[in-house]
């Protein structure tokens, strides 16, 4: 009871995120675009991340409530509060975090204007269905619902914690396409992964049978996987040793992964852009240091039946018979997870035409402009179908060293969302900070989501 | 050239520093967490039984009698003796027999000792109009100790009119429990 508790108030203290990169979408000064779209443009010749700084990402973000709606000051009392928040909540909110940090990125590009990019970064992604059913269930017990169905299927969340090792290239095809791929092997530190639970718990009046109520467990089967768990709450390992498995996790020696990005730039005409890309299209095998906790059954009760005198053992034979019917299990079996995959296209408009003169190793032979106006869509992969997220967005270059980019964007989480980019260069020295949800930037508490995005790097061209 | 690159930069510092500096957490009492109170009700059956005039093994001077009594180890356990804060016992008594009945119903410690009875006198029947006795027992939060030291519950019958052995006692029972977990 004390673990749903402390489960539950978790859920209102995470918020979740979308792994929705909206800002640095299609800004093709800056290399993190590559990552989100292989088959981007870039606007430089070769990349050198500050190992560790350039790119810092964080983003949290929850559906259906925020950390105001529970814990604002006033009047009202709090149990109030959570107890509307439960019953407005369904059980496709979620709550969800997002952070990614890259440890070391590099980019060339070689005399066919084919720009290669290597490097590794560090993911953790974790996201959490709201329980709807079963938090009903501790909050408020079953006296009140007689007859009701508690879906255990409600409980259902992934969380991962990986280190990614990239190459990519984005070949220049013509003037008009570009089309890149980047290949993945993914090195897994942690993974937990329970997704398709069942099972229903109901207590119904029993006006035929012996006793009052009839509880009925039916069809249980709650199974919650784990990868690189059992190293860390292995109790007899000193810390060195679990530093040194996690270590070793992190570098290829755990569980690994391959994936595949792919993406395309194409101009259907001079001012017009099309750009799309699919990103984490692969799987992970988790083979190593796997445990599986599985809790399965049928059971239904009417309570302890008397006989007078009986055996006076009734509570172990109900004990016995309980267990002989819902029971545990603790296995080692692997399983493979699926990544996350991930969508975006856009569409966009350049105008006011940039006439510096332009660097013809690049595959920009095209005219270039100071702003453009676009629309992008979003889409990840979630264990319940998709979510989404589109976006607005006005990019302006100011000059050859300063450029901004501004969105609004409509997603699970609001209709609010204006985020801004902002990059800079000093000789072959950029920086750029980006940042979502500047409306609730003056409170957070109210805010669903939020994200940021912060990196340094340096940057070169031949000219 | 370069002034106007050092003042940009300057200025994202300065954006960046007045973002963070004027974003906060406001309106907001964190410290409501410790308020959060869980108060699950839950409705649980309890025992039951159907009992006749054979099972009535015993005698005293006010009858015959029939006992029996089952553990309730969840007693034992830890969110009944942290959170339980009150127990509502129902039970529901049928009885056929030609005779008045009384019930005692009693929760027992560890170590055998009474900390809870409960008395239900039951009028007489007969097959063809049952007696029907609903009767509910609260234990309030000045009580629930007793209920968090039993850990046994007894059942006594005794059936007034030893003559009277055609018909039956039915009991039906359930409870209704009122946690408040706190954090």
């Amino acid at each position: 009871m004390r673990v749903i508790f402390f489960l539950f108030i978790l859920t209102f203290y995470l918020a979740a995120p979308a792994q929705n990169k909206q800002l640095l979408y299609n800004f093709d000064d800056l290399p993190q675009n590559l990552l989100i779209n292989p088959g981007a443009e870039t606007y430089f010749d070769m990349h050198i991340g500050i190992p560790f700084l350039s790119q810092i990402h964080l983003s949290a973000g929850s559906s259906g409530v925020s950390m105001y709606d529970i814990f604002k000051d006033d009047q009202g009392s709090i149990n109030a509060r959570i107890k509307e928040s439960l019953h407005k909540l369904s059980r496709n909110d979620f709550f969800m975090v997002n952070q990614q940090l890259e440890i070391f990125s590099i980019g060339w590009r070689d005399n066919k204007r084919r720009y290669y990019t290597a490097g590794v970064y560090q993911e953790m992604d974790a996201f959490v269905y709201f329980p709807k059913d079963p938090a009903v269930l501790a909050y408020e017990g079953n006296k009140d619902y007689i007859g009701r169905n508690f879906n255990f299927s409600d409980a259902a969340f992934t969380a991962d914690f990986l280190n990614v090792f990239h190459v990519g290239f984005t070949n220049y095809y013509s003037e008009d396409l570009n089309y890149g791929f980047r290949g993945k092997i993914y090195s897994g530190i942690f993974n937990a992964y329970s997704v398709g639970n069942r099972g229903i718990f109901r207590t119904e009046l029993s006006p035929e049978g012996p006793n009052l109520y009839r509880h009925y467990m039916s069809g249980l089967d709650m199974v919650i996987n784990t990868s690189g768990w059992a190293n860390v709450v292995d109790s007899k390992a000193s810390n060195k040793e679990v530093m040194t498995s996690l270590l070793e996790s992190a570098l290829l020696g755990g569980n690994i992964g391959v994936g595949l990005d792919a993406g395309f730039t194409w101009y259907p005409s001079d001012q017009y852009r099309i750009t799309g890309s699919l990103l984490d299209i692969g799987f992970m095998r988790q083979t190593k240091n796997v445990e599986n906790y599985r809790y399965y059954g049928d059971y239904q009760t009417h309570g302890i039946e008397l006989l007078f005198p009986g055996t006076q053992e009734y509570w172990d034979e109900w004990e016995d018979d309980l267990d002989r019917n819902l029971k545990d299990e603790t296995l080692t079996n692997s399983y493979t997870t699926w990544r996350p995959v991930k969508l975006n296209a856009s569409v966009d408009y350049g105008f006011h035409e940039n006439a510096e003169p332009c660097n013809c190793y690049r595959p920009m032979g095209r005219r270039r402009y100071y702003n453009h106006l676009g629309a992008q869509f979003f889409a990840v992969k979630r264990p319940r179908g998709l979510n989404y997220a589109t976006t607005l967005y006005y990019d302006r270059t100011f000059n050859e060293n300063f450029r901004g980019k501004v969105t609004y964007t409509a997603d699970s989480y609001s209709f609010s969302n204006i985020g801004l980019l902002v990059s800079a260069k000093l000789s072959n020295f950029n920086v750029y900070l980006a940042a979502d949800n500047l409306l609730d930037y003056t409170n957070f508490a109210k805010a669903q989501n939020a994200s940021l995005q912060i990196g340094f790097q340096l940057m070169f061209s031949r000219e | 050239m370069k002034m106007p690159l050092i003042n940009y930069l300057s200025k994202i510092v300065f954006l960046s520093l007045v973002l963070v500096s004027y974003s906060c957490v406001k309106d907001v009492d964190l410290d409501q967490y410790n308020e959060i109170v869980l108060s699950p009700e839950a409705a649980i059956d309890l025992i039951y039984f159907d009992l006749t005039a054979d099972e009535f093994t015993g005698e005293n001077g006010s009858g015959v009698t029939a006992s029996d009594e089952t553990r309730l180890d969840f007693l034992d356990d830890d969110y009944i003796q942290n959170s339980l804060v009150r127990a509502d016992f129902n039970f529901r008594f049928t009885n056929t027999f030609q005779s008045p009945l009384t019930a005692t119903i009693r929760l027992v410690s560890p170590s055998n000792s009474v900390q809870h009875t409960i008395e239900v006198p039951i009028p007489s029947g007969s097959l063809g109009e049952p007696a029907t006795i609903d009767y509910t027992e609260i234990i309030d939060e000045n009580q629930i100790n007793r209920v968090r030291r039993s850990i046994k519950m007894s059942v006594e019958i005794i059936r007034h009119d030893p003559t009277a052995i055609e018909g039956s006692l039915q009991l039906a029972s359930k409870g209704f429990y009122y946690f408040e977990f706190q954090s």
